[in-house]
């Protein structure tokens, strides 16, 4: 009688052909940069904060913690270059891990210098508009409530 | 081997290296600088006018920029440090973060089984953070440590000409994606609680998100091949 060299479920001995190397690469544009291939304008997945050029962002980690800032340029998954004149944060390249985005975005193009983030963030009113949502608020309260002296504190 | 103690020194070894304020945070990428080192062998009765050699190196300090710069005149030149003379070594400084710029760079590095040129484009806003990036990503991706990483060539790539995905996308049109991620952690190292009284939370969700989806994308999220909308009548057998 003849013995059958495969067995039902022998995954491993029944090798597939080789595919080239072609293929390997293929699938490995698919998951480098998938952003760019989902297209978020039409709201359809529910997101309502983008990291862009333009977004206001809240620092909430590192030195510069508790401040607002303006995404100047996105560099790429991990960074991004903000700039806040006029409110306290320099113009530096910052990881997305140490930021919280808000609901504000300024115009302003990508790769925008200082100057004309300065322009934008006065005309848009940014520092007002930021100390009027809850979220601006709790901030500077917690900021000021940290300086207070125990007289203060009292009252 | 870096020990960082409880007041954010750096030690690195015996020498104590860097002493930071309390909650200045350090920055993640290793911090490399770019060097010009000028060099030539001395001078001999045989050759009295040598030539000069040139050559740029990215390098933590100016004394491991020396070693490399006399590595590559001993293998290349057949010219050792002994033998020879550094004429000059100058830091090319760039002034950073004015804008984001893509950078190429030609890369040889030794795997386990040979030599491999790569080129290899990063997108950053001076030549040290993208060649940073390049040793980490290097790193990762292919087991290379920096000792056997050699820079061939670097250079800034203007938009039209770049010619790796990711720096490709995130350089030109409007790049926008959402941040999924919520990371809840203290502002600065000194706030962190060493014992804490509740256990911890291990992802935070954006809460909006929720608000969208529909049944079928919450129910269904591992399944591999398309949904099918199929709808399956069955018909009742008819009693006779």
């Amino acid at each position: 009688c003849c013995v059958f060299f495969f067995q039902a479920e022998d995954g491993i001995r029944d090798q597939p052909r080789s595919r080239g190397l072609g293929d390997v690469y293929k699938r490995q544009v698919s998951t480098q940069s998938t952003w760019g291939y989902i297209n978020f304008s039409k709201g359809q997945m529910g997101f309502k904060r983008f990291v862009e050029a333009g977004r206001v962002a809240y620092i909430n980690f590192g030195e510069d913690h508790g401040k607002i800032c303006v995404i100047a340029d996105v560099i790429n998954n991990n960074r991004v270059l903000v700039d806040g004149p006029t409110l306290g944060v320099a113009r530096q390249v910052i990881s997305l891990r140490r930021i919280a985005l808000t609901d504000f975005v300024v115009k302003v193009p990508k790769g925008a210098k200082t100057r004309t983030i300065q322009t934008a963030i006065s005309e848009f009113g940014l520092i007002k508009k930021w100390g009027e949502t809850k979220w601006g608020n709790k901030v500077a309260t917690h900021a000021k409530r940290s300086k207070l002296n125990d007289f203060e504190r009292f009252q | 081997m870096c020990i960082r103690d409880r007041y954010q020194r750096r030690v690195h070894g015996d020498y104590l290296v860097e002493e930071r304020e309390m909650g200045k945070e350090q920055i993640a990428l290793k911090k490399l600088h770019q060097y010009l080192l000028v060099g030539r062998g001395k001078p001999t009765d045989k050759d009295p006018e040598p030539k000069v050699f040139r050559m740029r190196i990215f390098a933590p300090n100016t004394v491991i920029a020396k070693s490399r710069f006399w590595g590559f005149m001993r293998k290349q030149k057949k010219i050792k440090h002994s033998n020879g003379e550094l004429i000059a070594i100058h830091e090319i400084i760039n002034n950073p973060s004015r804008a984001v710029k893509v950078f190429g760079m030609v890369v040889r590095y030794q795997s386990r089984t040979g030599y491999h040129n790569m080129y290899k484009e990063y997108r950053d806003t001076t030549t040290c953070g993208a060649v940073s990036q390049m040793y980490m990503d290097m790193a990762g991706r292919h087991r290379a440590r920096e000792e056997t990483i050699h820079i061939v060539r670097t250079c800034m790539v203007p938009v039209s000409k770049i010619k790796r995905q990711e720096p490709k996308i995130f350089s030109s049109g409007r790049v926008k994606f959402p941040l999924l991620q919520k990371i809840s952690r203290p502002p600065i190292k000194k706030y962190k609680a060493f014992a804490r009284a509740r256990r911890p939370t291990l992802f935070l969700q954006q809460m909006q998100t929720y608000q969208y989806l529909s049944l079928i994308h919450i129910s269904e999220p591992t399944r591999r091949y398309a949904i099918s909308y199929a709808v399956f009548c069955l018909k009742k057998k008819k009693k006779n």
